[in-house]
């Protein structure tokens, strides 16, 4: 199992792990997190897999990003290497 | 019949076969199959390049520059959450107008493209609703060919057929296609509502989430947005005019693409050249190579003299025999090859003695565009969503999707048969 910290003034992430997908419900707290998202999103949504983490912006200024099972890990290290998370470690 | 006729057909038949056993890339198989035809001399090296049809590939790598590009804004997935908005979240509402919009799309891009592009947004939308995506999913696989049926630049059939034959312009394919296609749509997408209609119901909860997107936020580049709405619109209204303005398709095309790319600057050149589906394009040089030595040994003129024969050389009964063989054969084999292998064919039977070829060639459309709603294998469009739709976890069967789809295609040429017979035939 994969575990996460991130820094609570800057983002509150809400996990929610079905048999078949992740939701992450995520509010930021700073524009500097909020391109730090992006980037994710830009990531992900550049490659050439179309359904493995889709990210929607909601009218309050959070994102959901509902993530392919098998992807979880991928997207964690990802905001990770972009900067969402404080650090990733298995558990 | 000469014995290079016979090596020819030799040739076609086993890579046909092996296109349609989907054992090897069908890629290889076509250019394996073209190569052979020049390397047994059935064609020389200059015919073959000279029945490669250089309008149809010009055509296909200009549009997947364009959208390769305008993919980048986000525009689609904008379009998508609003429809979803509009619909209120109410899952009936919303498989309408993703069908409707996949038509529109299909009909100005190719199928997979948007299928590629709707349909990821199409699993976020069921997700958001806890619904099963599948009879989305099928809907949109369903409106994807019957829009690209409607143009000129809609689905790769088309593409062929207007590239070969120059007074078929994009207006002709407009006026002539769109018509029935819009009536066959309406028909298909209310048999899908009455299907699916039991399996569509959420909670006004769940409904509710869908309101809350923000669809705005989608858009990730403004400035690329314009200027690709901008060079997409004049595109189009260049592929209106190409026939008076005496300018091939894939001009028009490559024009607007690489006006686009002038636009943009070069970062964009290279990943949009590496988004050309070079697969696709050397599957067509491969076709239509293949397809050159039976035409060189006169094996096609054979074929049409004996269609003819079977039809007395009556129009009306060649046009509904083209449009029924092409949707029957397109449902279970690839509609490209087979289109490539039908056109000489109608040239053939113009050469002949019929006289008025066009309802010919838009039975061929007919047939071949809607035929591939048949089955799961009828279309590149349906594999692609089935493929995506497995990673996913939802399997669509070739049986559970043909027993759907199979019917309503039937249906869906019946409605052309009578349009072929009342409009070109009767009025």
């Amino acid at each position: 199992m994969f575990h996460y910290t991130y820094n609570q003034e800057e983002i509150e992430i809400n996990e929610h792990i079905s048999q078949q997908d992740a939701t992450y419900h995520i509010v930021v707290k700073s524009e500097s997190m909020r391109a730090r998202v992006k980037e994710v999103r830009r990531y992900f949504e550049g490659n050439k897999d179309y359904t493995d983490v889709l990210f929607f912006s909601r009218e309050d200024g959070s994102f959901e990003v509902i993530v392919r099972h098998n992807m979880i890990e991928s997207f964690l290290i990802h905001a990770f290497r972009f900067k969402c998370l404080k650090s990733i470690c298995w558990e | 019949m000469t014995n290079q006729a016979l090596f020819a057909i030799g040739i076609f038949l086993v890579t046909y076969a092996f296109i349609i056993s989907e054992k090897l890339h069908r890629t290889i198989v076509a250019m394996s199959g073209g190569i052979l035809m020049v390397l047994f001399g059935i064609v020389t090296q200059e015919q073959a390049i000279h029945h490669i049809d250089f309008n149809t590939l010009g055509l296909l790598i200009g549009m997947m520059i364009l959208v390769a590009i305008t993919a980048q804004t986000g525009v689609f997935k904008y379009v998508a959450i609003r429809a979803a908005k509009v619909a209120q979240g109410k899952p009936i509402r919303i498989l309408v107008y993703l069908s409707l919009i996949t038509a529109i799309a299909s009909a100005f891009l190719d199928n997979v493209t948007t299928v590629l592009l709707i349909v990821p947004v199409t699993f976020s939308i069921a997700r958001q609703l806890q619904l099963n995506p599948i009879p989305f999913l099928i809907s949109e696989i369903i409106a994807s060919n019957a829009g690209g049926t409607a143009t000129l630049i809609g689905d790769p059939p088309n593409i062929m057929i207007g590239s070969s034959v120059p007074e078929l312009d994009f207006m002709k394919f407009l006026v002539n296609l769109s018509p029935i296609i819009v009536v066959i749509l309406a028909v298909t997408v209310v048999c899908l509502v009455l299907i699916y209609r039991k399996q569509l119901v959420t909670s006004p909860e769940l409904s509710a989430k869908i309101m809350q997107l923000n669809e705005r936020d989608e858009i990730t580049d403004s400035r690329l947005l314009k200027k690709s709405l901008t060079v997409m619109g004049l595109t189009i209204i260049g592929f209106m005019l190409h026939g008076a303005l005496h300018l091939e398709s894939a001009t028009i095309a490559l024009t607007g693409a690489f006006l686009l790319l002038l636009l943009t600057g070069e970062h964009y050149l290279e990943d949009a050249i590496s988004k050309v589906e070079w697969n696709t394009i050397f599957f067509f040089i491969g076709l239509f190579v293949l397809v050159s030595g039976l035409v060189e040994t006169g094996v096609i003129k054979q074929l049409a003299t004996e269609a003819i024969n079977l039809t007395g050389g009556d129009s009306l009964k060649t046009s509904l025999l083209i449009l029924w063989l092409s949707a029957i054969a397109s449902a279970f084999v690839d509609n490209i090859p087979f289109v490539a292998t039908m056109i000489p064919m109608i040239k053939e039977m113009g050469a002949l003695g019929i006289t008025n070829l066009e309802p010919l060639w838009w039975s061929l459309a007919l047939g071949a565009c809607l035929g591939g709603n048949g089955t799961l294998i009828g279309a590149s469009a349906n594999v692609i969503v089935a493929g995506l739709a497995s990673k996913e976890g939802y399997h669509i069967g070739f049986f559970s999707f043909m027993k759907i789809a199979f019917p309503l295609m039937i249906l869906s040429i019946l409605i052309a048969h009578v349009y072929v017979y009342l409009r070109y035939f009767i009025w």
